[in-house]
């Protein structure tokens, strides 16, 4: 019923109103506080409903969907290795792996006897330990092949799972494997340009550019193998190599390995000779010794040198490979390749430039190549009248071939050393490149150069309309401590073309044999040479060289 | 009870915009995946790709299938040669050379390697 205060009387008014006043503010209040509990009720449970709605209409997401997604994203980030025309060499492919659960296992009998079905190459033995141990994760086998996982499924065993992985691939197989070396089970690279560049591959989702070329890097494989063969050499080495960037453009070390099973492999095929193994140059280090004399002033191209008389080192007599009888100037000192008439030269200069302008070149630290495995030469701590002889000549000293190219390239880019490099255009804008020769010994080193291939013991190496320059070096095998007479490495270190050297080639026979085309000689002139030759015919044309046919 | 039916209102319209949100991250997630597999495929084709066209494997079919010798440093012209030659404007011995080479072409090109 409803109260009104109102029509009461007096008593009411005075007495009970007061009373009613309070009454009708506290149902108020009330009121009020009901319909706040309810609406906070009602959102209460509209949040809850619109939740359990939300959750039952959401598609589930299974834990191998959630696996899939984070393996696919997290396995491939090894990016590829390309060479400088964007040919892939190095790539990173998905691959499945599988492990086990020992805690999932209900009979490891059983699970061992169904692996052995599909692997056969397994160590069970191991496996059973290992399950036994009752550890949550044990690898059964990494990267195995779509059929293998097929047979795994169909034998269904229990506590035996997946994972999705990467593996490095490397197609064109043996053709890079020293330069790009190969990455470990967990594909962290552990040679080569996988391992120097390891961080750049994984930090860095574009590929990597080499300034390798695989075409020329294949004309030199096919060149050597054929030089091999030919000459019966037990390896050989090769490098072509940019002069005015220093970029390397082919290495090449033969014998070598397919680093996609690379297990299978001797760790004599995996030795780069090229940048690993120290060898003395023979007469390739007659370029250094002329230029350092050409260059200190005291020696000029009509200087004349007296190589009739004998020159004796210790208990050792200096002879000439090619014995001429005659004075010679420093032209045919180097074109007969004339080592009494080197020492002379060198002697003239003296040790202290010959050591310096070594140093200056580089020949006395590894090089500065983005390979691990970089060799240091071996040279003399003390720099006896004796190490100036035998260094003029190429003896005393061992070098990498890749310091020999170095060393001649600087050279050739009119004394301006560069580091050589395998990554495309490492070396564009290097400031403050330091000069080891002038512009005029440049031009007199390229006309002796020259004169070696027309006339002088690089004759083989000629090729018709690329005016090739180099020289020739051959160096007896140190085995123990006396040289053997059998057993040489042959050097040819050329450029072409002539008027201005852009491209230098190195070849490196180690221990060829002599044959009947060869008329029993085993020298450079008549292997080395021949082979860089046929190089330079075939790497003509892909390095858009014209020929000049006019002569 | 404005403040019921607010709640309410307000209510639906989330749980419809959620849905929606749902739907579209669930169709996200399926084009992740998809094209997580296609760059997959893309990888896989490309060394695939790469190593049918390794340069052993040209050379050898090459031989196999051309009666092409490897070229000589005679047989290469420039582009400008080439220009000239049919312009009249190159020397004899050249066009002469040229012209063999170009005879010499044709007559490979018509006749395959049986």
């Amino acid at each position: 019923m409803k109260f009104s205060h109102k029509k009461s009387g007096f008593y009411f008014r005075e007495v009970i109103g007061g009373q009613y006043d309070r009454i009708s503010m506290a149902l108020s209040v009330l009121r009020q506080r009901i319909s706040f509990a309810l609406i906070c009720f009602c959102a209460l449970n509209i949040i809850i409903i619109a939740r359990i709605v939300f959750l039952s209409s959401q598609p589930r997401l299974s834990d191998h969907d959630k696996n899939i997604i984070q393996q696919q994203n997290a396995n491939l980030v090894r990016a590829d290795i390309v060479d400088r025309n964007g040919m892939i060499v190095a790539t990173s492919l998905p691959t499945v792996s599988v492990y086990a659960n020992a805690k999932d296992i209900i009979d490891i009998d059983e699970a061992v006897e169904c692996l052995k079905k599909v692997f056969k190459d397994l160590n069970y033995q191991k496996i059973r330990k290992i399950l036994e141990t009752g550890k949550r994760f044990v690898w059964i086998k990494r990267h195995i092949t779509p059929v293998q996982q097929e047979a795994l499924l169909s034998q269904g065993i229990p506590g035996v799972y997946f994972i999705k992985t990467e593996r490095r691939i490397y197609p064109d197989r043996n053709l890079l494997s020293h330069i790009l070396g190969f990455t470990d089970v967990d594909n962290i690279g552990i040679a080569g340009i996988e391992h120097s560049q390891n961080d750049r591959i994984i930090n860095e989702p574009s590929s990597l550019q080499l300034s390798i070329d695989i075409r020329l890097q294949h004309a030199m494989r096919d060149e050597l193998s054929v030089g091999i063969e030919e000459f019966n050499a037990i390896g050989a080495s090769g490098i072509i190599y940019e002069i005015d960037t220093g970029e390397v453009l082919a290495m090449c070390s033969l014998p070598d390995f397919d680093p996609n099973q690379r297990s299978r492999s001797s760790s004599k095929n995996k030795f780069n000779k090229c940048t690993c193994a120290v060898m003395e140059p023979g007469s390739t280090a007659k370029i250094f010794t002329t230029a350092m004399a050409l260059e200190s002033g005291k020696v000029q191209l009509g200087s004349v040198f007296d190589v009739v008389s004998p020159l004796t080192v210790g208990r050792y007599r200096i002879e000439d490979y090619h014995p001429q009888n005659r004075p010679l100037t420093t032209e045919e000192v180097f074109k007969c390749s004339s080592n009494i008439g080197a020492a002379r030269m060198a002697l003239q200069v003296g040790g202290q430039t010959q050591r310096q302008f070594y140093k200056d070149l580089g020949m006395f630290v590894p090089v500065q190549l983005e390979l691990p495995e970089l060799q240091a030469p071996l040279y003399p701590k003390v720099w006896r009248e004796s190490t100036v002889i035998t260094v003029s000549y190429g003896y005393g000293i061992a070098l990498t071939p890749m310091h020999m190219v170095m060393g001649v390239a600087s050279i050739l880019n009119k004394g301006r050393i560069l580091s050589p490099t395998l990554l495309r255009g490492k070396n564009i804008d290097v400031q403050g490149i330091k000069r080891i020769i002038s512009e005029a010994t440049y031009k007199k080193m390229v006309h002796l150069l020259r004169l070696v291939v027309q006339e002088g013991t690089s004759r083989k190496a000629e090729v018709s309309g690329y005016h090739v320059v180099g020289k020739t070096g051959t160096s007896e095998k140190l085995h123990g401590k006396t040289y053997s007479k059998n057993s040489n490495m042959c050097f040819f270190i050329g450029a072409f073309p002539t008027d201005q050297p852009k491209y230098l080639i190195f070849i490196m026979l180690d221990e060829p044999k002599a044959n009947r085309n060869t008329f029993g000689f085993a020298a450079a002139g008549w292997n080395a040479a021949p082979v860089a030759s046929r190089v330079i015919k075939r790497i003509g044309s892909i390095l858009n060289i014209v020929p000049d046919k006019a002569g | 009870m404005f403040s019921v039916f607010v709640a309410v209102f307000m209510g639906c319209g989330l749980f419809e915009f959620k849905y929606k949100v749902a739907s579209l991250n669930s169709q996200a997630r399926k084009l992740e995946k998809e094209i997580t597999q296609t760059q997959c495929n893309i990888k896989i084709l490309s060394a695939e790709l790469q190593y049918l066209t390794t340069p052993k494997r040209l050379q050898s079919l090459a031989n196999r299938h051309f009666s092409l010798d490897k070229a000589e440093v005679n047989q290469l012209f420039s582009l400008r040669e080439v220009k000239d030659y049919f312009e009249g404007k190159t020397p004899t011995v050249e066009r002469d050379s040229l012209q063999s080479l170009l005879t010499k072409a044709s007559t490979v090109s018509r006749s395959p390697k049986k």
